[in-house]
């Protein structure tokens, strides 16, 4: 199957050599696309000089958009699987084929790498697993599906998905949103463990300023979602 | 009810005329698109009407029960203000939304033309 490894990317000088040598040599056969979302620093350059397989967002679309360009990529080159992953060196390409795998064999439309299934590995602060417990708490009581990591940005999905995302995806804040948006239009959401590192250089797009903001926007976002799609079942 | 000052409800009507024109100046230069201008045709046609015939605003105000009429003008103008300032902050959202697919169309076509370009230098 036609595999697309889509890696957001801003401002990520640092790290991103090392992401793409370390996905090339784990996983040859599958391609990947950098998005480049208008970095400020030397990103571009660095892509630009290693031959990478890139795109440069004219404008700054932040971390929706952005990987949104990749799924409309994807859908346009035709690829059967779509897999997002950071950038900054949290994921490991090494748990690649286990976040592909249960997309392959049809077991989800979507898989979510978690970092809490096992619990091993980088766990995130403490006010971090806080925020992610209410968000998971949300989405269970809107939808009746448990979904743990819930801001994990490691995550497959099919050709099915690959169409619905590059139509309808959210800007901000984009993750917890796309698994409600998955779940309420029908589509199967899973969970495989994966263990995530504490990122190599970059900044998260959650910061400990705007979280607050963050939470209330994820939580109104994620009523939305609820009551826009609620009467539309089975029509995606 | 003490009955409205002349010059005052001259300076009223001559207002609100005032205003209609230049939305249809606006309009007609083309700066103001008719699908957003209606909600702005309608306050000041409003407006034009109270000023015109403050009986009306006497006998909405009876039957809304307000105190003074002054307060129910500036309760339907408060009611427009608000309907404008969502319906643009609607027209905003619909600009970030075809804005954002324009950028990502854009990185797209921009690769497209950067490989081509590498391909024909090498040739």
């Amino acid at each position: 199957m036609k595999t697309l490894v889509i890696i957001p990317c801003y401002n990520e000088q640092d790290s991103i050599v090392n992401v793409i040598n370390n996905l090339k040599s784990n996983a040859p056969d599958v391609d990947y696309l950098i998005v480049n979302d208008c970095s400020t620093d030397n990103t571009e350059k660095i892509l630009k000089e290693n031959g990478f397989n890139y795109i440069n967002n004219p404008i700054n679309l932040g971390i929706g958009g952005g990987v949104q360009a990749g799924y409309l990529y994807a859908q346009q080159y035709g690829y059967d699987i779509a897999v997002q992953m950071d950038g900054d060196g949290q994921h490991d390409p090494k748990y690649l084929n286990k976040v592909i795998a249960p997309v392959a064999e049809r077991k989800f439309d979507m898989a979510i790498g978690s970092r809490f299934i096992e619990k091993e590995g980088f766990q995130t602060s403490f006010m971090r697993r806080f925020g992610i417990n209410i968000i998971s708490a949300f989405i269970l009581v809107l939808t009746g599906k448990h979904i743990k990591d819930t801001t994990s940005g490691f995550r497959a999905c099919n050709r099915k998905l690959i169409e619905f995302f590059a139509r309808n995806y959210a800007d901000d804040y984009p993750e917890p949103e796309a698994i409600m948006a998955c779940i309420v239009n029908g589509f199967s959401v899973g969970e495989v463990a994966v263990v995530m590192e504490e990122r190599q250089g970059g900044v998260s797009s959650i910061r400990s300023l705007k979280s607050a903001y963050y939470m209330i926007k994820v939580c109104l976002a994620l009523v939305v979602n609820r009551i826009s799609f609620a009467g539309k079942k089975g029509g995606k | 009810m003490k009955p409205m000052d002349l010059s005052l409800h001259a300076i009223v009507i001559i207002g609100s005329v005032a205003f209609l024109l230049f939305i249809l100046y606006l309009m007609k230069k083309g700066k103001l698109e008719v699908k957003y201008s209606i909600i702005w045709l309608a306050f000041s046609l409003c407006m034009l009407i109270f000023a015109c015939f403050p009986y009306t605003v006497l006998i909405l105000n009876d039957i809304a029960g307000v105190i003074d009429p002054v307060n129910f003008i500036f309760f339907t103008q408060i009611i427009f203000i608000l309907l404008i300032l969502l319906s643009v902050s609607a027209v905003i959202s619909g600009f970030s939304r075809k804005i954002k697919q324009l950028a990502q169309a854009n990185a797209i076509l921009e690769k497209r033309v950067r490989e081509l370009e590498e391909k024909t230098k090498k040739q």
